[in-house]
């Protein structure tokens, strides 16, 4: 009893059970088909809805058929498998990250040395170009198919290109703040050790000064350090690959629309460029003088 | 047990109080030049269009009485604009030089668009700046000119001069760099990370907005934040120039970091340009270099090689206690250097006695000491340099 249960509840079973319906409806349908009518339009109305009846009759009987509806659940049932992988490296990223934040906040109260800039943020920003590389970046790299498969390979590149310029210019963010945070611990260390020698100044203008040029020092170092040339290289780069993804897929939208492109209008400037140089050119052999 | 400092509660709340006050004081302060009748004008000198190629023009400034013969040519860089030459009524260089007798004719670059992004160092120099050297040749009569460049502008007129040294009678450089493999300044640095053929590729030319962020990102601490403590009308007069950044156009900018940053070809007379050698050694005519010690942005180590690698006899160079701009916008700056530019160009027009008629006049009215070295030695046959700020 209970295996014809599990039986009668499995979708396939659900299936087969509605096309026998359906099969069995439109047979009866086709049976109580009205005799041919007596005018030749009615006729004509009858004789081009027979075949589609006919057809769909067929259609349903070959599904009700159980290795044809085998078949097609295995392909349905793929779907969700897809899904779960996809959400699957989502969690994997997400943990992965939680174990970095953590470790973050067990660092919060070491003193943060000032002048240093050395691996700083570094290890954040490169796990999460790993992370983003080996789980998320696979999916867009998927080969495309059909007609529109070009289309479709530069909206993914724009997108991908979009996510490691999103990348490159956080962590050149995060190194821009970091001087901000830097001159604020030594202003810290500077007023306790003002207060611990009573030296004091009754003017704020001074400590605003005093800032100010900590800052200035904080900033001149990260500059030149190689930890800022490297980010400020990989976000420049970032950028123009960016701009070249985002410029391809502008293009394909508004070929469709009477918009010159700056691809098209740069052909034509360099024409225009030539041009001018050559006249200019003949100009003063001609004339011997400028126009 | 350590012993914890006592901290002040009181005091330091009473210290906060003030500085609120004094805070909302310029608050108000500003409050009221922002809202009041504000002049902000650049550019008061009057002047007229003589000359115009595409989006490039020639501005005419003509003196009230003509001391020197051969007219001025001053070419500014493509940085920012040539309006700082002539920043307000009193701090204007344009207006001394005039007022010195100095006929000025002044290139004004315009705002490349994207069209001009095919544009090299070759077009600027030897087609707008040759045709306007040729315009005024014919217009003034005179076989040729005096040339002044200004940072970029410097570059570009040591570049004509190398290849035209037969229509230029002077030149003057100003906080021009030439030497390039220094790592004083941030931009040299920065420079040789760049990768000039993708960018221009990308982006075509190299955007004005782009930029006044780098400027900016030179000091943010200063140039973000200290800058805005406390301004007044001059303040917006200088705000409003300094972030009047036209794009440059994107071969021009390619061939300047390929072939100054990257491989600083300028000071070797190793560049090309028009398929043509740069040869320093074809700078024969008398030569002033004028740099700033304190310049972050063209550092002294950039610019005071010159002098030494081109062909002529009659050098000078002169180190003056100033930052890039200072040298035309500070008020100790204003009072030494035109005068010393008119001077130095009277002495070489044939007018010997006038120059050093007025130059002794100068000096009795504006007594500028030099902060260190001795004065120059005015002879055409030794090269000499010039230290401070003295005339």
């Amino acid at each position: 009893m209970s295996e014809d249960r599990q039986d009668k509840s499995r979708p396939e079973s659900l299936l087969a059970g509605w096309l026998q319906a359906t099969s069995e409806f439109w047979s009866s349908a086709m049976k109580s088909w009205p005799g041919m009518p007596e005018n030749e339009q009615a006729h004509q109305a009858a004789a081009q809805w027979e075949p589609s009846l006919q057809m769909w009759q067929s259609l349903v009987s070959m599904m009700s058929e159980p290795g044809a509806m085998d078949g097609i659940l295995k392909g349905v049932n793929a779907l969700p498998e897809v899904g779960l992988k996809v959400a699957n490296s989502t969690w994997n990223g997400f943990f992965f990250f939680q174990q970095q934040w953590l470790e973050r906040m067990g660092e919060l109260g070491e003193r943060a040395e000032a002048y240093k800039f050395e691996n700083a943020g570094e290890k954040m920003f490169d796990n999460w170009m790993e992370v983003y590389e080996k789980e998320f970046r696979q999916f867009l790299k998927i080969p495309q198919l059909g007609l529109a498969r070009f289309y479709q390979e530069r909206s993914a590149e724009a997108l991908d290109r979009f996510n490691i310029l999103q990348a490159a210019a956080a962590e050149l963010s995060y190194l821009f703040y970091l001087p901000m945070e830097k001159s604020m611990r030594v202003m810290q260390d500077k007023l306790k050790e003002g207060m611990e020698k009573g030296e004091m100044s009754d003017n704020l203008k001074d400590y605003y000064q005093m800032w100010i040029k900590t800052l200035e020092g904080h900033y001149m170092t990260l500059f030149k350090s190689p930890e800022f040339s490297r980010s400020l290289n990989n976000t420049v780069d970032a950028l123009e690959e960016f701009q070249k993804a985002k410029q391809a897929v502008v293009y394909d939208l508004l070929q469709n629309l009477p918009i010159p492109t700056n691809r098209d209008l740069d052909e034509l400037s360099r024409e225009i460029y030539l041009l001018k140089k050559k006249v200019r050119e003949l100009d003063k052999k001609l004339n011997g003088s400028p126009s | 047990m350590s012993k914890q400092p006592k901290i002040p509660v009181d005091l330091i709340l009473n210290k906060l109080a003030e500085g609120a006050e004094k805070a909302q004081d310029r608050a108000l302060k500003a409050r009221d030049v922002l809202l009041g009748p504000l002049d902000t004008q650049i550019a008061p000198t009057p002047y007229d269009i003589v000359y115009q190629d595409d989006r490039v023009k020639l501005k005419h400034y003509k003196p009230r009485k003509k001391r020197v013969e051969t007219p001025l040519l001053m070419v500014y860089a493509l940085i920012n604009r040539e309006t700082m030459l002539d920043l307000q009524a009193g701090r204007s260089v344009v207006r001394n030089l005039l007022d010195e007798g100095v006929e000025i004719y002044m290139v004004d670059w315009g705002y490349p668009t994207r069209k001009d992004r095919f544009q090299s160092i070759d077009d600027h120099v030897n087609v707008y700046m040759e045709d306007m050297v040729d315009f005024i040749r014919e217009r003034n009569g005179v076989p040729k000119v005096n040339l002044m460049g200004i940072c970029m502008g410097g570059v570009f007129s040591l570049i004509y001069s190398a290849l035209h040294p037969e229509k230029v009678r002077n030149l003057i450089t100003t906080v021009t760099p030439t030497h390039f493999d220094t790592d004083k300044g941030l931009l040299h640095i920065w420079a040789k990370q760049l990768d000039p053929d993708r960018l221009t590729d990308t982006f075509g030319n190299l955007s004005g907005d782009i930029l006044n962020l780098v400027f900016l990102l030179l000091n943010p601490a200063r140039l973000m934040i200290d800058k805005y403590v406390g301004f007044v009308e001059n303040f917006i007069r200088m705000e409003k120039w300094i972030f009047d950044s036209p794009d440059v156009p994107g071969e021009t900018f390619r061939q300047f970091i390929k072939d100054c940053y990257h491989k600083n070809l300028l000071i070797q007379s190793k560049m090309e340009v028009g398929g043509r050698r740069v040869d320093l050694g074809s700078v024969t005519m008398p030569l002033l270099n004028i740099y700033g010690r304190f310049d972050h942005l063209v550092p002294p180590e950039a610019c005071d090689k010159l002098t030494r690698s081109v062909g002529s006899e009659d050098t000078e160079d002169i180190c003056l206690d100033t930052g890039h701009i200072g040298i035309y916008v500070s008020g100790k700056c204003q009072k030494m250097l035109s005068p010393k530019i008119a001077r130095w160009l009277m002495e070489r027009e044939g007018t010997r006695e006038k120059a050093e008629a007025v130059g002794e006049a100068r000096s009795a009215r504006t007594a500028v000491r030099s902060v260190e070295g001795k004065p120059a030695a005015r002879s055409r046959r030794k090269k000499t340099k010039t230290s401070g700020s003295q005339a």
